[in-house]
């Protein structure tokens, strides 16, 4: 038992180390909040420790769908809608630029619907059905907010550059 | 035509070859659309450019503490048993104390009004004329009595609960209050049984620790906690470790879904081994047969029956699993 135990806890490690940066960037696209990113992340990958547990499987998917979900629990209890600007700053990225300021600055004046939706489909990689499948809804649904989100950037960034 | 294919173009990358040859073929006749197909091809490279925060080492630093931190133990288990059986024998005594002075002062109370007593058929048999009309019947017909003979201890409660609200009027009790015990409560049981219960709450939403403290299994609730320990059976785990990174910084390669490495851990079932690694895939029959049931089954058993095992029922090579509520 012991021996399947720290064969989980490795399984662990490797999921960490496999996605702890995606999930912990998805996180604070979404949520502009180190520290609720910061707790929203440790949930999923504990969820995922659960699961793996049991037995079941986690994937790309899945942590994807825990986090936004988790994310999601988060705006709905404390209405946190409004980007925290200056934790987002502090937040250690690589390169920074002035381009990235200008996408973040874009972002964070985005609903996050929209956000997660260009997040998921350009960043991490997934198709509209998929999203779709994800966030509960048609992947008709989630095109059309494809198409709005990428209208929306089109004229925030306009505005910023 | 136009928000259509803006549509299109705004999921451009997960077009269909015969979807893109439209596009292609619309956008060679329409400026607009171009400038749209440009922007929104600007985007991507855009965000895929961005680079990803790094995790704060605190995030697999917690995850780890709490992945790792010994069961905490419900405040009933660390609690003696001679300090949880005082107060609850102190609940019931009161309770038998207080039920035996209701029921005698309810007694002499009714006993005032009209003689009853619940020990003797008396009441029974006089009150029986007056309801045969009623049933019909004649005669006595003992009514078994169906709480045996503690029920005279709480047949008083309802006489006193009721007897205001019910009659409203003076005098005997009623052929109903008197014949029918169906009319008396049910023994109250102890005061204290709900009391696990309430404090089993707090397992719930606590993260599934490693199992440091034995087969103290204090998973979340119907994880396994009320199933004795089992013995482990897939000891595979499958990892595609193989496949890249789903988005590396600035690399404009985009995973999908189907090329996402699935996590498949070992999985403390039934023991039902030998089926649930039969049925896994091959991939699964490649892993190294390290702990394959030790003690699980020492005599040889018939096959077992086949239960829904959970690790049968995965689908390994890649599944999409479905997260939790």
């Amino acid at each position: 038992v012991p021996d399947v135990e720290s064969r989980v806890d490795d399984l662990l490690v490797d999921l960490m180390n496999e996605y702890e940066r995606p999930i912990y960037s998805f996180l604070l696209a979404l949520l502009h909040d180190a520290d609720v990113a910061l707790d929203c992340a440790q949930d999923t990958f504990l969820r995922a420790y659960e699961n793996l547990r049991k037995g079941k499987p986690v994937n790309s998917a899945w942590l994807y769908t825990v986090a936004r979900n988790r994310a999601m629990d988060e705006f709905r209890r404390k209405r946190r809608v409004q980007p925290d600007e200056e934790t987002l700053a502090q937040v250690p990225v690589h390169e920074p630029t002035e381009r990235r300021l200008a996408v973040e600055a874009v972002l964070a004046q985005m609903s996050p619907l929209d956000r997660e939706v260009l997040y998921l489909f350009d960043i991490a990689g997934f198709k509209t059905d998929e999203i779709g499948a994800m966030l509960g809804v048609r992947g008709t649904a989630i095109r059309q907010r494809l198409c709005r989100a990428r209208e929306r950037f089109r004229v925030l960034y306009g505005a910023e550059s | 035509m136009t928000a259509h294919v803006d549509e299109l173009l705004a999921r451009r990358t997960e077009l269909s070859a015969t979807e893109e040859a439209r596009v292609r073929q619309h956008l060679d006749q329409c400026p607009a659309c171009r400038e749209t197909a440009a922007a929104y091809a600007s985007q991507t490279v855009l965000l895929r450019a961005m680079p990803m925060a790094d995790p704060p080492p605190a995030l697999r630093a917690g995850v780890l503490a709490r992945v790792h931190q010994p069961a905490p133990v419900p405040w009933w288990r660390r609690w003696p048993p001679a300090l949880l059986l005082g107060p609850a024998g102190a609940l019931v005594a009161a309770a038998v104390i207080t039920l035996a002075v209701l029921g005698h002062s309810g007694k002499r109370s009714s006993s005032a009004m009209a003689p009853r007593s619940s020990h003797t058929p008396v009441p029974t048999q006089q009150a029986l004329p007056r309801s045969t009309p009623l049933t019909g019947g004649g005669g006595f017909h003992p009514i078994p009595r169906r709480h045996g003979p503690k029920a005279h201890v709480h047949r008083p409660i309802p006489t006193a609960a009721s007897g205001p609200g019910l009659s409203g009027t003076s005098g005997a009790p009623s052929v109903a209050q008197q014949i029918v015990p169906t009319f008396t409560p049910a023994p109250s049981g102890p005061a204290f049984v709900p009391a696990p219960t309430v404090a089993a709450s707090p397992t719930a939403k606590r993260p599934v620790p490693a199992s440091h403290g034995g087969k103290q299994h204090t998973g979340p609730v119907g994880s396994g906690a009320a199933s004795p320990p089992t013995p482990v059976v897939q000891p595979t785990a499958v990892v595609a470790a193989a496949s890249p990174r789903p988005h590396p910084t600035g690399a404009p390669a985009a995973p999908t879904a189907a090329a996402q490495p699935t996590f498949v851990a070992p999985v403390k079932a039934t023991p039902a081994p030998t089926v649930a690694v039969a049925a896994a895939s091959t991939a699964v029959a490649a892993a190294p047969p390290t702990v394959l049931l030790p003690t699980a089954t020492p005599v040889p058993t018939p096959p077992p029956p086949q239960i829904p095992s959970p690790v049968s029922g995965l689908p390994v090579p890649s599944p999409t699993p479905s997260p939790g509520p």
